[in-house]
């Protein structure tokens, strides 16, 4: 059996897509659009934007993460793997105080940084906060240099994140997951 | 069926004579499944059973050992202690063919790594002392150590963990030392609790790590990466 040596290809040098991403001169010309939706218009229509876990109630969160179909997790263990996750984005309705959508990202904080739990309560669905949180996490990780941002996507939400620059399987890299009893699968 | 190897390697030419001793958790020899012999037959690896892994492993451990017929000792060492020298790194990366990283972002990804796991190689030159077989290994002046593999391993320390960067010096490459690297790396993660392991595999070894278990798209899920080059 031969090994390659490389699972992960670290990238050579900077690429970065120059998307609508400029920046806003004065307040006197209309804002350029950095997000599709702005950090503005997110605030008038009653969305707060958190980049902490200072003030997210995390049975809160566990009731959104159980809304869109996870599995109910230990609140204690859910505030470990925050309390170790280098950067993440909530948005919280100020009607309710509650968290309405959310998303984290893992990594060495150098080179890559993985996508994990991105959820919006199903009844806050398709009004664009899923994206909001996206556009703003990506944009923190480019901010930190880290430009190997990848994330394990369903199959039925290959569309929510196609538009946002993520690209299935590049270059036939497959995503793997670790499982025991494939070991005894083995013929 | 054997893939045939795209990446050249050098087999380790040792005198005739060879002792090849598989030490599987470095001294205590309990399972079935490890032994130890003190001839010329080489001892395989058995494969890890659910037992082993349910058994606490030790941080540190000799891997295999050979005697050359002329006494010298070579050692490879596992260890998941993360004590790496970031120079040994670069220096290996460049025997791999990855592109140069900053010395200083390596040095970062390794300290914000949740596990480092290496591969050491320990040569002692004949004569250079009594070796205990009791400690895991004894490096004194004139011995050599060198790096010659490493799997790190991000995490938030609670649900999902990914494994990033295997390697394996091309000299010693074929001999099962990524897979040793691999397996010993997961079992460590899952004697932590990780529930989730994960990687992303090139295409060229996706069949490597399906044997060591891991399943591509498990249930349709996708591996994607933000406008990779």
């Amino acid at each position: 059996m031969l090994l390659r040596g490389i699972i992960s290809t670290p990238l050579p040098s900077l690429h970065l897509k120059k998307t609508n991403r400029n920046v806003c001169v004065s307040a006197q010309t209309t804002s350029i659009n950095k997000f599709s939706i702005s950090d503005q218009e997110l605030e008038s229509r009653g969305f707060i934007l958190r980049r902490t876990i200072s003030d997210l109630n995390l049975d809160h969160l566990n009731s959104v993460f159980v809304a869109v179909g996870f599995p109910r997790r230990d609140p204690e263990k859910i505030r470990l793997a925050l309390e170790h996750t280098s950067s993440l984005l909530w948005i919280e309705y100020k009607k309710t105080q509650k968290p309405v959508a959310f998303a984290r990202a893992t990594g060495d904080d150098v080179f890559n940084a993985i996508v994990w739990d991105v959820v919006v309560d199903p009844s806050f669905q398709g009004i664009g906060l899923g994206k909001a949180v996206m556009e703003r996490l990506i944009e923190e990780l480019l901010a930190k240099g880290i430009y190997n941002i990848a994330l394990y996507s369903e199959p039925r939400v290959l569309g929510f994140y196609r538009p946002l620059g993520f690209v299935a399987d590049p270059d036939g890299i497959r995503g793997m997951v670790y499982s025991r009893k494939n070991i005894y699968k083995k013929s | 069926m054997k893939k045939k190897p795209i990446v050249c390697h050098h087999i380790i030419n040792f005198a005739s004579f060879i002792t090849c001793i598989l030490i599987l958790r470095g001294f205590t020899f309990t399972s079935p499944g490890s032994f130890l012999k003190n001839n010329t037959t080489q001892v395989m690896d058995p494969p890890s059973t659910l037992e082993e892994e349910e058994e606490p492993m030790p941080e540190e451990f000799v891997l295999i050992e050979k005697t050359q017929q002329d006494g010298e000792i070579e050692q490879i060492i596992f260890s998941s202690g993360g004590d790496v020298d970031v120079y040994d790194l670069q220096a290996l990366c460049d025997k791999v063919g990855w592109p140069r990283r900053p010395l200083s972002k390596l040095a970062a990804a390794l300290k914000n790594s949740y596990m480092v796991a290496t591969l050491h190689s320990v040569k002692k030159s004949p004569g250079s002392g009594t070796y205990v077989l009791r400690r895991s290994y004894l490096t004194e002046g004139n011995d050599q150590k060198k790096l010659i593999g490493l799997a790190r391993a991000t995490s938030d320390h609670a649900f999902n963990a990914t494994i990033w960067d295997v390697l394996v010096d091309p000299s010693y490459q074929g001999q099962g030392l990524g897979k040793a690297l691999v397996e010993k790396i997961v079992r460590a993660l899952l004697q932590r609790d990780i529930g989730n392991i994960s990687l992303f595999a090139d295409s060229q070894v996706v069949e490597f790590y399906r044997n060591l278990g891991f399943e591509p798209d498990p249930e349709g899920i996708k591996g994607m990466f933000w406008y990779p080059r």
